[in-house]
């Protein structure tokens, strides 16, 4: 053993260092070999609870379960079609209001009546010799609507067939039309009968032989079709009242005119279409 | 005294209404003559369409064997032109729509008119005592019932028969004399002519000379056009 020692302290002053790569190798081995020893020591831990289990709450396992569905998968595809739909729609409404619009639009455009000519609405109908002009009566807010360079005649002075007065105000009266007169007044010059608030029957002179009468019923519809806002546009209830009206003469020519065989002044016909 | 001056009374009254009865009579059939019956609809519902005919306006004029009917509401104006002849003419009846942008007219001629007056053919007349007193009238009631069911009250003037004007309007062609008032009633609601006015002032023959210028359309019973009924190509306008 002496004998030993003593070699080796002569080999000291001999020694020559081991190859790089041969210090790395065994370094690393050692360090593995440490790091699997770590793990073994920690998995026999862990694997000595084992036997200290503990059961989990219920309301834990249907959160976890409920959670746990597969992710829903929407595809852009399958909405291609309904989104073209939609888009469909919302251009035909776009077209419908535009159309709308104009269409109102054209319908106040013939608020003024500018004609001359003097017709008479019957064959035999006498000239009107004690008429009185139909004085400018301003309905509220209508300042406005006077200057409009918007309010101009839908109609041309030649539509003019004749006239009908209400208490002495003269009207025009366009293509023997009664209903589209009455209700096409310049919302500067309405007559007093659709300013004042008597809501009673008027009776329309037309010549001397003819003469209805505006029921009450009628007179009410006529003036809610007058009603302004105070900007001088026609309220909304009043454009809902013009276009019912043009609904009601649409279904009369559709009802006398397109059937030869209905006659206006039969009651058994008239009834059928009034009621 | 006294029994003696109600019966004396009764008798001057039962004279001047014969007398005026007869002067009616005789005035209905020989000269010139108009009637205006005022229209009243009858409803609950004063928002209806039914309010474009309330206060409406219809009137006979007759001349000889001529005859205008004319409605005037504020829905439209139209006109009927009679006349009255026993042979098959091109035309007996005008019709003729006056008002709005569409105006037009149709020529009947006898077999057509009958056509256009079809429902009005057979009638069940039913004659009543009842009287109603219109103008300062008296009027004799009488119930008229046509082949659908459908049925009229009227109420004419005994003994003044005219038989252009009861060809001209043929619903009331069964009763003995013009018709002053008469109504027609579905449920509750109804339509009644009341005459207003008649006149026997004479009517110049240029009342009864139909509008010019108008398009004729073809008269095409049976048929409902969707757009604008045809004209009648075959059709000229007189001088």
């Amino acid at each position: 053993m002496l004998q030993l020692n003593t070699i080796l302290k002569k080999l000291q002053d001999h020694s020559i260092p081991p190859p790089a790569q041969v210090t790395e190798a065994i370094h690393s081995n050692i360090q593995e070999e440490k790091a699997e020893s770590l793990i073994k020591k920690e998995f026999e831990q862990v694997s000595s609870l084992k036997e200290n289990s503990v059961t989990p709450p219920a309301f834990l396992l249907e959160n976890i379960l409920r959670e746990g569905k597969p992710a829903r998968v929407v595809s852009f595809r399958k909405y291609i079609p309904r989104i073209a739909a939609a888009l469909v729609f919302m251009a035909a409404i776009a077209v419908v209001i535009r159309l709308t619009h104009k269409k109102n639009a054209g319908t106040e455009e013939t608020a003024t009546v500018p004609s001359t000519e003097n017709k008479s609405l019957a064959t035999t109908s006498p000239d009107k010799k004690d008429s009185v002009a139909i004085p400018m009566i301003l309905p509220k807010h209508s300042g406005s609507l006077a200057s409009s360079p918007k309010k101009k005649n839908g109609y041309n002075s030649s539509s003019k067939t004749g006239n009908a007065s209400i208490d002495g105000e003269d009207f025009d009266v366009h293509d023997n039309d009664l209903l589209f007169s009455f209700t096409n007044f310049n919302y500067n010059q309405l007559p007093s009968f659709i300013t004042n608030e008597s809501t009673d029957a008027v009776k329309v002179n037309l010549d001397h032989s003819s003469s209805i009468t505006i029921s009450e019923g009628m007179l009410g519809m006529m003036k809610t079709m007058y009603q302004q806002k105070k900007n001088g546009n026609p309220t909304a209830k009043a454009r809902r009242q013009r276009k019912k009206l043009q609904r009601w003469k649409d279904a009369d020519a559709k009802f006398f005119d397109k059937n030869v065989e209905k006659n206006p002044m039969d009651p058994l016909d008239l009834a059928e279409f009034i009621f | 005294m006294r029994k003696a001056f109600l019966v004396i009374l009764s008798l001057a009254f039962c004279i001047a209404a014969k007398a005026q009865s007869a002067l009616d009579s005789n005035e209905f059939r020989k000269t010139d003559f108009s009637i205006t019956y005022d229209i009243n609809i009858i409803s609950n519902k004063k928002k209806t369409i039914a309010e474009t005919y309330n206060g409406a306006v219809k009137s006979v004029f007759v001349k000889g064997n001529t005859v205008k009917l004319r409605l005037v509401s504020l829905m439209r104006i139209q006109n009927i032109y009679y006349q009255h002849r026993t042979t098959d003419t091109s035309a007996v009846a005008v019709i003729v729509k006056e008002s709005g942008k569409a105006k037009y007219k149709f020529k009947l001629g006898k077999s057509n008119w009958e056509l256009f007056n079809a429902k009005y053919a057979t009638v069940e007349v039913k004659l009543s005592d009842d009287s109603l007193v219109v103008l300062n009238r008296v009027c004799k009631k009488a119930t008229l019932t046509y082949p659908d069911g459908s049925s009229l009250t009227a109420y004419y003037l005994p003994g003044t028969k005219n038989e252009a004007l009861a060809a001209a309007e043929p619903m009331f062609a069964a009763l003995p004399g013009i018709v002053l008032q008469y109504e027609y009633h579905q449920g509750k609601k109804g339509i009644l002519y009341t005459a207003s006015r008649i006149s026997f002032e004479p009517l110049a023959i240029s009342h009864f000379t139909i509008p010019k210028g108008y398009p004729t359309k073809k008269f095409a019973p049976g048929k409902t056009f969707k757009g604008n009924i045809p004209e009648d190509e075959d059709d000229e306008e007189e001088d």
